[in-house]
């Protein structure tokens, strides 16, 4: 407190910079948080939609050299219980399937699906692939935001950037800073927030590899439920999901 | 360049891959979050765990089917090229000469044909079997039992 008081004194001094940095004073903007929070509760009241994502992602090789590599994934979401997710990148072509009883993994490429059984709502499907299987469900932030289980404790600052706009859409820019990422999200202005951009950069490696996704939203898909049943192309084999390495060391 | 070139040419002729030339070959070390949210009931070091590194030069000979220097993108028989299966194919070195049963490799040799046993595919190389597995990140083929 004392330093606070000690700063502002010499901010006073310095006249014309006090605003702009007096802005920056609290490192968590309570208003980015509530606009985290604003997107997520509006994420939860959807009951379907589909979303074509545009990623990029980098590799930091072992002398440092960073490699990007680019990709789609399309998701259509029926919720609770219903998922799509096709996936197509430079690395691997996967398709995951979930009809709110089982959960299909296939890899395009070599024309191997594998099967198993699935809890009842998105979310736990989630967990349940991440904890026993290593499989993140793509674009899994989307079912996370906004849910009883999601808090920003992990945030350690938040600022809102200013207005933004992405490929045509007007958003506002937000920045948060945690322990291991830094991350920005450019929220759609209106009554419908819908997150439409996203950068992840990691913080763990020097070489802060970056993530970085472009949503494209439609609110308002039509689909019925065997876009959520999985029918094997001719020639896939049946293989299995491989035992995340935790669960294989009997944790 | 040109050493490194030769170093990766006399390698192949010395494991007797003749036909394929593994160019110099970088690993991953890392790469970056896509996700901002985990799993709470996860131990996020896993993620950290999994990166660890894996000397290169170890498995020169396992990527046999590799045409690019940069184990990023795959090509034949594996869809997906991840540190974690880089570090459990140390191991595959033995497939050149024997298999060793539970052993793990990205990819398997070429002339392998598919066969469903009780509904699973599996890879048939000769005398040796190998049970394909779709992991998190990438598939992998694990050394088996005929299973007939």
């Amino acid at each position: 407190m004392r330093r606070l008081s000690r700063t502002l004194a010499a901010l006073a001094v310095a006249g014309a910079a006090v605003p702009a940095l007096a802005q920056q004073a609290p490192a968590v903007e309570p208003g980015a948080i509530a606009a985290l929070q604003g997107m997520g509760a509006y994420l939860r009241t959807l009951k379907s939609f589909q979303v074509d994502v545009a990623t990029t992602d980098e590799d930091v090789l072992d002398d440092g050299q960073k490699i990007q590599y680019s990709g789609t994934t399309s998701i259509l979401a029926r919720m609770p219980n219903g998922l799509r997710a096709e996936v197509a990148n430079d690395r691997r072509e996967r398709m995951y399937l979930y009809d709110g009883k089982s959960f299909t993994l296939f890899a395009k490429r070599l024309n191997f699906y594998a099967v198993v059984p699935a809890p009842p709502t998105v979310g736990q499907l989630a967990d349940t692939l991440d904890e026993k299987y290593d499989v993140t469900v793509p674009i899994v932030d989307l079912f996370r935001w906004g849910t009883p289980g999601w808090s920003t404790d992990d945030i350690k600052g938040a600022m809102d950037v200013g207005p933004s706009t992405v490929e045509g859409v007007t958003c506002q820019q937000y920045a948060f800073r945690q322990d291991d990422i830094d991350w920005q999200i450019w929220i759609q202005k209106g009554d419908h927030p819908l997150p439409r951009r996203l950068v992840i950069t990691t913080k763990s490696d020097e070489g802060r590899p970056q993530h970085t996704a472009e949503y494209t939203w439609n609110l308002a898909p039509s689909f019925n439920d065997a876009a959520f049943v999985f029918d094997p192309p001719a020639g896939a084999g049946k293989v299995v999901l491989a035992k995340a390495p935790a669960a294989t060391a009997g944790k | 360049m040109n050493r490194t070139i030769r170093i990766s040419l006399s390698i192949a002729l010395a494991l007797g891959v003749l036909g394929s030339l593994p160019a110099q070959a970088k690993n991953v070390r890392s790469s970056g979050r896509a996700n901002v949210n985990h799993n709470k009931n996860v131990n996020v070091n896993r993620n950290v765990n999994k990166n660890v590194n894996v000397n290169t030069h170890r498995h020169v000979d396992v990527d046999v089917h590799h045409h690019g220097g940069y184990r990023g993108g795959g090509c034949c028989y594996h869809d997906n090229y991840h540190p974690i299966a880089t570090a459990a194919a140390v191991t595959a070195t033995a497939m050149v000469t024997s298999a060793i049963i539970g052993s793990i490799v990205n990819t398997v040799p070429s002339g392998c044909s598919t066969v469903i046993v009780n509904g699973f595919a599996y890879q048939q190389c000769g005398s040796t079997w190998y049970q394909p597995q779709i992991a998190g990140s990438s598939t992998t083929y694990i050394v088996v039992n005929p299973p007939r």
